[in-house]
This record gives C-alpha cells, sequence and structure tokens, in this order.
C-alpha cells in the first residue's frame, strides 16, 4: 500500500508543482470508450484493443483474442474576437470587435483493431490497429474585403483551416517478459500524415511608398491561400507493463514518430485592389493603367491565381508517459498517468513552393508581378518561394485521472478527468489555426455495457479551455507576413465516443 | 433492473447534453450583405461672382461631388427619402473633387452606415485649385477688389454687375460661407436644413479652408474636422510655421538671387504652396481688360476695374501667370535670401493666420476634431499642433488623434486617408447627434 501512495504523491506533485512536464498541440485527445471514459489515465489498465495506443505491453496480459472498433465525434466550440488591426489602428477587413466562432462541424476520429494470441515463441500476443494519434481541425470565416479595397470580389468561407491528421497503422507485439509480472510490447507503425491548411495573408503591395497603387487600403494585398497535400512516414510505440502486486500496476510508454515529408498542391489567390479612379479613362492618373500593363493586375480588382506544387516537412514530437492503476477492490479501480511530449521539436509549418503555374500576361512576364505572385519572400539570407507558419512550441505535459466501476455484469461505469498543458506559451503562437489556449481541464465519463462476448461503450467529455489574448501581430521570422492573429481566444471541446468490442 | 434504467438514464442525458454542445452556430459574416449601396451625384457647378476671374477658370466652374446614402434615395429609387445630414470635405492642395471618393470615400461610407458605425449623411466634396494646387479656400480683401460691369452690349436694363475679392483666386470665404450653403439648402433638398447637422473638414490645406470658414462664417455649421493643415502660420513661438519653409522654397528654386526666376512647376508642390497663398494673401493685380466669349458669340469686355497693387516690389514675381492669360502677379512672403519680409508676411499673410482670425470669430457651439502625425508633410504637425494648443488655451475642447502608419509604412501625406476618412465620417456622425 505504501507504494501506491508513494507512486500517487509523485504522479501529484508532477502534476500540480511542474508546470513544465505537466499532451496538447495536435496530439488526440485518445481512443476507445474505455479510455476516453477514464480520462485518458489507462498506460496501467490496458485491457482491450486500444492498449496498441496507450501501452502496447498491455496485449501480452490479455488473455481473449479481440476486435473492437470506436468512432470520436469532436466539436471545437471556439470563439474568437479579433483586433486585427495594423498598429492597432488600421482596419484590414477582418472582422474585429464581433463574436466570431469556428465553423459548425463535428468531425468523427475512427479506430480499431484486433489482437490474436499466437504461438510465436512461447505465446506473442499480435495485434493490427489504425488509430490517429495526431488530430486537429478547425475552419473560420474571419474576413471580407473591404468595400472600398474590392466591392466586386469576395473570399471563400474556408479562409482559415487547419485539418490535420496522422493516420498510424501499428503492428503491434507484446510477451510477457516476466510471467505474470512485467511485459513488453512493441508497436510498429506506418503513419500516414493528410494535411488540409489554408489561411489569409495581406501581402505588402510591392509598389513604391508614393504610388497611387499602394495608398491605404490598396497597401495590403490580400492572399488565400490553400495547401493539399499529405506524405508516409514511420513510427514506433514502446511500453513496459508491471504487475506490481496483485493490486498495482505501473505502465511505461514511449513514442517515437518519426519525421514526414508532406506533399502536395498549392493554390495562391490573390483579390487584387480594385482602384476605379485609376482606370477612368482620360483621367489624369488614368491614362498609363490600361489592361495587359502590370499596374493594370494591381488596380482592376481581379483574382490573380497561382497554383504550384510544395513541399512542407512535419516534425512529430517524442513522447514518454507513465501510468499507475490501483484496484481497491473487485469492482473498483483507480488510474493515474502522465505524458510529456517534446513539442519544442515541432517547428510550425513552412510550405515550399515549386513549379509554379497559372499565371499569364504581365503577371507571369514583370518581375515585379511575377516575383509577387509566387509569393517570394524573405527566409533567412536568401529569398524563397514559400509560406511559413512558425512556431515556438514548448514541451508539454498531460496529467490524466480516472476510475472504473464494474457496477454489475452488465454495466461498468466510467469517469475520469485531465490536466492537458498548451505547447503555445506565449500568446501569439495561438492562431485561428490552432486554438490551444492554455492549461486546459477535461471532465470524462462514461458507460460500457457488456452483454455474452460483447462490449457496447458509451462515453463522453467536456474540456474547457482558458480565455486568451494575443495582443499584437507578430511577424515573428519577420518575411513581412503576421504569424500571430490578435484577439481574444475562448476555446471549448465536446467529445463523444461510441465503441463495440467482441471477444473471442 | 431499476438501477440498469437510472444508469441507463443518466447515460441517455450525458449523450444529449453532448448533442446540445454540439448545436450549430451558424456562419460568420461582416457587413456585405447588409450593405445599401449609396449613390453619387457629380455635379460642377458655375459660381459666377466667387469664381468671376480665377486663373484659368473662364466658365467659373466647381467641381463637386457627392455621396448619397440609400436612405434619402426618393422611395421610386428604392430609398425612403429620408433627410440626412451634410458633411462637406475639402481636399487638399493640388486635389480635386474625386480625392476622398479616389480613397474610397463612397464605399467606407456604405460600410460604415451599413455597420452602424456611423449615420446615413450625405457628404459633399468640392475641388480645390488645380492650377497651382489651392488658394487657402480664401478670398480676402487684402488680396484686392474689383468691380465690374459684365455684357455691356446688353441693354442697360440687363447690365450685370458685381464686386469681387481676390479676382484671381477666386472668393472661396463668399463661396463657402454663403453661396455653396444657399445652394445646397436650395437644390439638395435631400438635405436637413439645419446648422447642428452640417459638418465641413479637410485635409492639409482643405482643413485650413474649413476652420477658415467655420470661423468666419459663425452658425453654417457646427463641427469641423482638419487633418495636419497649415492652421498655424508661424507656429507656437511666432517664428516657426511656414517660417521654418521659406529656405526650402528658395533652395527648391535654384533663383541664384533672382526671383524673377520663379517657377510654378507642379513638380515643386512647396513652391506651389507658397504661390496659391500669395495670390490668395498677397496679390500684386494690375488692371485686366477681359474679352470674353459667350452667349451666341457676343462680345464682353470688363469695362471698369478698381484694383488693389502693392507697390513695394521687393518679392514681387511676375510673369509666372503671362499678361497674355491675365496678368496676375504676386508678392512672396519672402524675399530671396529665405527671409521673412514683414511688409508681406506680417502684414498679409498673418492677419489670416486662424489663430488672428479666431479673436474676431467664435467657435462657439462646433464640435472639432483634429489628427496630426509627426510624419506630416510641410512641417504641418507642428502647425497642426500649435492651433490645437491655441484652442485648448481660448477654452475650446478638441478632439485629437495622433496617428502614425504602422511599421514599414509611415504615414506621409495620403496614405491614411482611407483611415482618417474613417475617423472623420464617425466624429461628425457623433456631432450630428440623433
Amino acid at each position: 500500500m505504501s507504494i501506491v501512495r508513494h507512486a500517487a504523491t509523485i504522479l501529484v506533485i508532477i502534476a500540480l508543482f511542474c508546470p513544465g512536464i505537466m499532451a496538447g498541440g495536435y496530439e488526440n485527445s485518445g481512443i476507445g470508450t474505455q479510455a476516453r471514459g477514464m480520462g485518458g489515465a489507462f498506460r496501467a489498465v490496458v485491457d482491450d484493443w486500444t492498449a496498441a495506443y496507450y501501452n502496447p505491453a498491455g496485449y501480452a496480459f490479455i488473455y481473449d483474442n479481440q476486435l473492437g472498433a470506436n468512432s470520436a465525434f469532436l466539436h471545437l466550440r471556439n470563439e474568437l474576437i479579433p483586433s486585427y488591426r495594423l498598429d492597432g489602428i488600421y482596419e484590414t477587413g477582418v472582422f474585429n470587435d464581433q463574436v466570431n466562432v469556428n465553423k459548425h462541424e463535428i468531425y468523427s476520429n475512427p479506430a480499431g483493431g484486433f489482437l490474436v494470441r499466437l504461438p510465436i515463441y512461447g505465446e506473442t500476443v499480435m495485434g493490427l490497429s489504425a488509430f490517429q494519434p495526431f488530430d486537429y481541425n478547425i475552419a473560420w470565416k474571419l474576413y471580407d474585403l473591404p468595400l472600398a479595397y474590392n466591392d466586386s470580389l469576395t473570399l471563400p468561407e474556408d479562409q482559415f483551416v487547419n485539418n490535420f491528421d496522422v493516420v498510424a497503422f501499428q503492428l503491434t507485439l507484446a510477451r510477457e517478459l516476466v510471467e505474470d509480472k512485467v511485459s513488453f510490447g512493441l508497436g510498429i507503425q506506418v503513419l500516414r500524415a493528410d494535411l488540409i491548411f489554408n489561411s489569409v495573408a495581406f501581402r505588402d503591395n510591392p509598389w513604391e511608398d508614393d504610388s497611387p497603387l499602394n495608398v491605404r487600403p490598396f497597401d495590403l494585398i490580400t492572399e488565400w491561400n490553400t495547401n493539399d497535400g499529405n506524405g508516409w512516414g514511420f513510427g514506433l510505440k514502446g511500453g513496459l507493463l508491471f504487475n506490481l502486486n496483485e493490486k498495482l500496476n505501473l505502465g511505461v510508454t514511449a513514442n517515437l514518430p518519426f519525421d514526414i515529408t508532406l506533399s502536395g498542391s498549392s493554390r495562391l489567390e490573390y483579390y487584387m485592389p480594385k482602384i476605379t479612379s485609376l482606370l477612368v479613362p482620360g483621367s489624369e492618373s488614368g491614362e498609363e493603367i490600361l489592361p495587359g500593363t502590370t499596374e493594370y493586375l494591381f488596380a482592376a480588382g481581379g483574382k490573380i491565381v497561382d497554383t504550384a506544387d510544395f513541399e512542407c516537412d512535419l516534425k512529430l514530437p517524442f513522447s514518454v508517459g507513465a501510468g499507475l492503476a490501483y484496484q481497491v477492490n473487485d469492482k473498483l479501480t483507480v488510474a493515474f498517468d502522465a505524458e510529456y511530449t517534446f513539442w519544442s521539436k515541432y517547428e510550425g509549418l513552412d510550405f515550399v513552393f515549386t513549379n509554379h503555374r497559372g499565371l499569364t500576361g504581365a503577371a507571369d512576364t514583370s518581375d515585379i508581378a511575377k516575383e509577387f505572385f509566387i509569393a517570394e519572400l524573405p527566409f533567412g539570407d536568401t529569398v524563397l518561394s514559400h509560406h511559413a507558419y512558425p512556431v515556438e512550441w514548448q514541451d508539454a505535459g498531460k496529467v490524466m485521472m480516472g476510475i472504473r466501476y464494474k457496477f454489475n455484469d452488465r454495466l461498468t461505469l466510467l469517469g475520469g478527468g485531465a490536466v492537458d498543458q498548451s505547447p503555445a506559451r506565449e500568446a501569439t503562437e495561438i492562431t485561428p489555426q490552432f486554438v490551444d489556449t492554455g492549461t486546459k481541464y477535461s471532465i470524462n465519463g462514461g458507460v460500457l455495457f457488456h452483454h455474452g462476448q460483447w462490449d457496447f461503450g458509451l462515453a463522453g467529455s467536456y474540456t474547457d479551455y482558458p480565455d486568451q489574448t494575443v495582443p499584437d501581430l507578430v511577424d515573428s521570422n519577420e518575411d513581412g507576413l503576421f504569424d500571430s492573429f490578435a484577439g481574444v481566444y475562448s476555446a471549448a471541446t465536446y467529445e463523444t465516443v461510441l465503441s463495440f468490442q467482441y471477444r473471442f | 433492473m431499476r438501477s440498469f434504467l437510472k444508469i441507463f438514464a443518466l447515460a441517455l442525458t450525458l449523450a444529449l447534453s453532448l448533442s446540445i454542445g454540439c448545436s450549430d452556430r451558424g456562419t460568420n459574416s461582416g457587413y456585405i450583405q447588409e450593405v445599401e449601396e449609396g449613390g453619387m451625384l457629380v455635379s460642377p457647378h458655375i459660381y459666377f461672382d466667387e469664381l468671376f476671374l480665377q486663373i484659368r477658370n473662364p466658365f467659373q466652374v466647381l467641381g463637386t461631388k457627392g455621396y448619397l446614402p440609400r436612405v434619402a434615395y426618393a422611395p421610386i429609387y428604392g430609398g425612403r427619402g429620408k433627410p440626412v445630414p451634410l458633411l462637406i470635405l475639402l481636399p487638399p492642395q493640388g486635389y480635386d473633387e474625386h480625392f476622398y471618393f479616389d480613397h474610397g470615400l463612397m464605399e467606407l461610407a456604405d460600410e460604415l452606415i451599413a455597420k452602424g458605425e456611423i449615420q446615413p449623411m450625405a457628404i459633399l466634396t468640392i475641388s480645390n485649385d488645380l492650377v497651382f494646387g489651392g488658394y487657402f479656400y480664401a478670398g480676402c480683401s487684402p488680396g484686392g477688389d474689383s468691380s465690374y460691369t459684365y455684357f455691356p452690349n446688353l441693354p442697360d436694363t440687363m447690365t450685370i454687375a458685381g464686386t469681387l475679392h481676390n479676382p484671381g483666386s477666386g472668393d472661396y470665404d463668399l463661396l463657402l460661407g454663403y453661396s455653396l450653403p444657399d445652394y445646397i439648402r436650395r437644390a439638395l433638398t435631400f438635405v436637413i436644413d439645419d446648422p447642428s447637422k452640417w459638418g465641413i473638414g479637410g485635409l492639409g490645406m482643405g482643413a485650413y479652408g474649413a476652420f477658415r470658414t467655420v470661423m468666419l462664417h459663425p452658425g453654417v455649421f457646427t463641427s469641423v474636422s482638419a487633418v495636419d493643415s497649415p492652421l498655424d502660420f508661424d507656429g507656437a513661438d511666432g517664428n516657426a510655421g511656414f517660417e521654418t519653409l521659406f529656405d526650402d522654397v528658395i533652395a527648391e528654386q535654384a533663383l541664384g538671387g533672382d526671383l524673377s526666376a520663379f517657377d510654378s512647376s507642379s513638380a515643386l508642390p512647396l513652391t506651389q504652396l507658397f504661390i496659391g497663398g500669395s495670390l490668395a494673401f498677397s496679390p500684386h493685380d494690375t488692371m485686366v481688360t477681359l474679352l470674353a466669349q459667350r452667349y451666341m458669340d457676343r462680345p464682353a469686355t470688363i469695362n471698369s476695374m478698381t484694383r488693389y497693387v502693392i507697390t513695394d516690389s521687393t518679392t514681387l514675381v511676375e510673369d509666372v501667370i503671362k499678361a497674355d492669360e491675365n496678368n496676375f502677379d504676386f508678392h512672396l512672403p519672402f524675399d530671396v535670401s529665405g527671409n521673412a519680409y514683414a511688409p508681406i508676411w506680417e502684414d498679409l499673410w498673418l492677419p489670416n493666420n486662424l489663430e488672428n482670425i479666431l479673436p474676431n470669430s467664435t467657435l462657439d457651439g462646433v464640435d472639432i476634431w483634429i489628427a496630426t502625425s509627426a510624419e506630416a508633410h510641410f512641417g504641418y504637425h507642428e502647425q497642426t499642433t500649435s492651433f490645437i494648443s491655441t484652442l485648448t488655451g481660448a477654452g475650446y475642447a478638441v478632439n485629437t488623434l495622433e496617428y502614425s502608419g504602422y511599421d514599414g509604412s509611415p504615414a506621409t501625406f495620403d496614405r491614411y486617408v482611407y483611415d482618417l476618412m474613417r475617423e472623420m465620417l464617425i466624429f461628425h456622425s457623433e456631432s450630428f447627434g440623433e
């Protein structure tokens, strides 16, 4: 019993006093009804197929074969009151000072797998599963072109989008290292990453400051870009499970995804100023601005489209975790977990464009226009055709607590909670595409219905985020584009998980 | 079994709660959908007396352009025929009635009305003079008067006669303080005929004109807005303001000690500023005999004139306006060395300085808004801040805005007109009241 007290004490201390190690970011909140109902505290419990995700070593102590699947339904209910003004004063067309909500979408996050015990080297438990270790999906409409800028064009509604998925196809192998005491599990993953990333950017007008083509509100040219790509990679997941005594288990895990290079296609749409006064035939300033000229591109109010291929390196983080599970009696199990994710490795997204196509006429032949439309921007000591969304995230921790109560042979009740740190410690790291505003608190609950060899589960969770104010527009990499999005952010996440499992 | 049902009910409640948490909150919208687009009025108007002999304006035309909100349209045109307040905006040096519209005035007004940030209002702009960039919207008597008889070939009963101030630059005091308001009252019936619903403003030289008009014609306008302007000719200490620019003009001209080489090129805006000012405040009008072709090719001769002529020729610039055109000469307020020349500067220019007009006028009951930037050209920031001090010292409440450009985009002259107009419109709208 003293071991339990010591271990629990250590975990609580870790949780309360060490914010530096208290997983946020793009990490999936979890899979499985049982685990989610327990707040994610499942590393030392791991008695169903979802052990492939939480701790592969758990497979070694599962003595029946299993087939299961679940789907989590998530809804990010975020709000943003922007204050996106240049120098805090000058309007851009962003919906400032009003409550904006992210696009209504309840997205599903399916997972499934099976495990079988095979007579290999004694007995080895093998499983195949598919799940999403990283997932994020959000979309916003936050902007209209100012009427004085261009009263003829409108942008698509999916202006700020981050639809990021990494799916792991995992082969899991687990064995008992010490009979009934210690097991080891290894997951070998093939990772598939998919990304749709949209953004609205305000690009410096390339004309001279004293040009009538470059006065407010034509000084910043609205660009909407969408990048859709994917890539493949590998990952490893390992775990140990210690049955410390009849009541207490300790689970230790590590997850190592390798970097993935995403490739795909980009579409850059430039919504050009409509400066009617410069186009009036015979007007003093309009004499030279005729169709076909470079100046005309920047005054006629058209939409210029450039398409390109892109590549983007995705640096996924290493993470470690540990958990304790204590079986208080035949009915009640209590579990504590902690996880630490090295998000500092993640550097954001940098879309490097090649193979530009689609530009015609002066947009393609004029140096000033072409450089502008292919998004040539300063990058270090060079100029690169790219779009960068850099971040300086920090490592983040998460602690979880859960209980499981076997009400009777047909029903199991679940409850739990979690404290989850955001890797974005600086307010300026918060953007519409990533609304992880700070340390967040989750409350979880669920039920499992048992019917013969079948288990059916329902779990739900609510996650509350702190409000976060991003005070300034910041160009952190000095490429001329703002990397932050000023405003007041608030967020909440609702999750419902449905599952089934068949034991055979 | 009853316990099982309780648990099941609990789970169902949980599921329903989560479903409610996933309700659709709609799509964000800005303002585009609700905009009722206003219309544009382009209506050049002839001001015969006021612009009778204005240089290179033989038809006495004043360019005029206006914005009319949709609500003021007659019902048959999709409006509600509702009278609206009026704002007159005077363009800066060298710009015409299109200036504010070129910077998005109409679209901005549509947007702000749609968003409820301003009340619907009519906005009228006029042209500044484009020959020398402008005459400070002045019309002062020290510049000279002339009387005339027009159409002498008509029967005596139809003789048209009048008296002019400053014929070369035009009489904007009369135009802005009386004739234009009178025309608006008579012709623009969608404008509320109430001084509390009338405002005037401007940038640069336009702001000087706005304040000058409000001060010389109390009771016509009850709100005035100004942005970086020659509001205090001699600055805070009496030796700054324009006086710091005299050397710059001499340097810009490269005269070599000879004022007769003075060049009026439009590429020299600082020079043009002082030419326009000199034609307004210190003209050296000479007798003009004008032969005009008018109605039905009947010649009209101006047969009687009395002109104010400054006999001191120290700073006289001749032949900028050629004799075969009009022969209007002018006296600069500084000599060929760039030193202020007291008989012109102190006796003719400074009486037109607003701080010298103020004691004989009043701004009581007038809402005042002034914006200024340290990056303004021609030292206008210093002049503007000095005038703000003068006003506050005289007990007037002044709404001020100190603005600067954002990083990488300095607040030079007209780069921020769009944003300043937003602030001006909001100020005037609030001043108009309900």
